[in-house]
């Protein structure tokens, strides 16, 4: 497929997707839609990936007005159902990093909650403002956001409609990082970079972890916890992380 | 009253102190501390006298840096692997504990460090602690719950950041993140953990024990199943004043 709305990426086991909004026609937006759709698949198949950073070129690029979770008029050749974005982006089984700036709103949002890390700049913000037009999330935007953040600040949002800026998404939770605007990107690759560094079959099993987890009560949690670390043991690359720590140099991860 | 070699334990006014005792090695983890850990928690979950626990870390620099890797240098064998996950489950029992455990953190708090406050109920850290998940830079996870107490805790975007960057974060980041309860000047922490231990130990031990349950089982739950459990810890604890 050809990519129109975004630019697509690949280099040393990261890929980068910049979306390049905003479409402000419906056609378009349902167009990025389909191609993030595409992208993923595309990612998923690819074993030589071991990241996805996805951010916005654009000040609205994650705006209601730029991108549609869910365009239900789309017919894709895969079967009946309405593509789901966010979905996708969160069944990516690897680390998957969300740099916005400027206006994150509505599927927006609901794109970087399936995300597993968000970074955001300091002037952007973020909204669900669909409650206004007597709407609700359709991408997983009242599922995802209260676990993310807690119930309280997630109804406050969801019902207000109001926006939120980065400070307060930093302090709620939803980001991780504030950086300065112009150094957004630059930082997000730094990060992907030092994650792409260490042991992949290891950063999945923590993503594994941590998100089955969350779904399970805390026991049965601990337990695939345990189960996923004993597997571990019989990695290449657990030798070579504790061996290289010992020696004081640079562990050589080989994914086995 | 301590017969253990990485631990010492102590109960006092109705607080078992637990110290993490290996400061030379900034008490890292090793299979000695788990098999002490393991006798002095069996110990702390049937001691009535017992009211609350402190867990703290021996020495000026470290609460618990992690674990000792010249211990972890090659993979147990299965079968061992297979008996310790089984017979030596150390953590599952740590959270077990029906009183509540209050960290006391100081200085380097890592990898299993973290994992240990966050089997506590309450954690207060010391203005020069330090936090991080140095796991995957190692080709491992965590394996002492870290994956699922930390983001029970803190927002799942904060854990993996921590988790797959291995980014370290100070006291104040940990407090607004909600990994710790709050933070105080170093000198003054062991005086503010026992204050909030011996508030405790004054209260109702059955009413302190029930809400331990309370809030930790019902998290478990659905909500609807979760003021189940309440209501029914409540009958019973409440019926015993009449």
């Amino acid at each position: 497929m050809r990519y129109d709305t975004i630019d697509y990426k690949k280099e040393k086991g990261i890929v980068i997707i910049n979306v390049l909004a905003h479409p402000v026609s419906q056609k378009k937006k349902e167009r990025l839609s389909v191609e993030l759709y595409d992208v993923c698949a595309k990612i998923l198949s690819d074993k030589k990936i071991l990241l996805t950073l996805l951010t916005g070129s654009n000040k609205d690029s994650f705006s209601i007005e730029s991108i549609t979770t869910a365009p239900d008029s789309v017919n894709i050749d895969t079967g009946s159902s309405p593509l789901n974005i966010s979905d996708s982006i969160a069944g990516l089984d690897m680390p998957v990093i969300a740099a916005v700036n400027g206006n994150v709103s509505g599927p927006g949002m609901e794109i970087i909650l399936a995300c597993d890390i968000r970074i955001a700049s300091e002037t952007s913000s973020f909204s669900f403002p669909c409650i206004k037009d007597g709407r609700i999330p359709q991408g997983g935007g009242t599922q995802r956001l209260p676990r993310l953040i807690g119930r309280a600040g997630a109804m406050e949002m969801l019902l207000t409609g109001e926006p939120i800026n980065a400070k307060e998404a930093k302090k709620k939770g939803l980001v991780s990082r504030i950086v300065p605007d112009g150094e957004l990107l630059s930082h997000a690759k730094e990060m992907a970079r030092k994650i792409v560094s260490k042991g992949p079959i290891a950063l999945k099993y923590a993503k594994e972890a941590v998100n089955k987890g969350l779904d399970m009560t805390l026991s049965q949690g601990l337990q695939l916890e345990a189960d996923l670390y004993y597997l571990l043991h019989t990695t290449e690359d657990r030798t070579e992380g504790i061996k290289a720590f010992r020696d004081k140099r640079e562990p050589d991860f080989k994914g086995k | 009253m301590t017969g253990f070699a990485t631990v010492i334990y102590e109960i006092k006014d109705g607080i078992a102190y637990i110290t993490l005792n290996r400061p030379k090695a900034l008490n890292a983890y090793n299979v000695q501390m788990r098999n002490d850990l393991f006798q002095v928690l069996e110990a702390v979950k049937s001691d009535r006298e017992v009211r609350a626990v402190i867990l703290k870390g021996a020495g000026e620099k470290a609460f618990c840096a992690g674990a000792d890797l010249s211990e972890f240098l090659t993979a147990p064998p299965p079968v061992s692997a297979r008996s310790i996950r089984w017979e030596r489950d150390v953590w599952g029992l740590f959270l077990s504990i029906p009183q509540p455990v209050i960290a006391a953190l100081h200085g380097y708090v890592l990898g299993s460090g973290i994992e240990m406050a966050m089997c506590c109920d309450i954690r207060i850290a010391a203005d020069n602690t330090q936090f991080g998940l140095p796991e995957v830079d190692l080709g491992i996870i965590p394996a002492a719950g870290g994956t699922q107490t930390v983001p029970r805790a803190v927002s799942q975007s904060m854990t993996f950041d921590m988790l797959l960057t291995n980014r370290w974060i100070k006291a104040p980041e940990a407090c607004e993140a909600g990994l710790v309860n709050r933070i105080v000047p170093s000198e003054q922490l062991l005086t503010e953990v026992e204050e909030i231990a011996g508030k405790i130990v004054s209260y109702r031990p059955e009413a302190v024990l029930a809400l331990k349950k309370a809030v930790n089982g019902g998290l478990d739950l659905n909500m609807a199943q979760g003021l189940d459990l309440e209501k029914r810890l409540a009958e019973r604890v409440n019926a015993e004043l009449t």
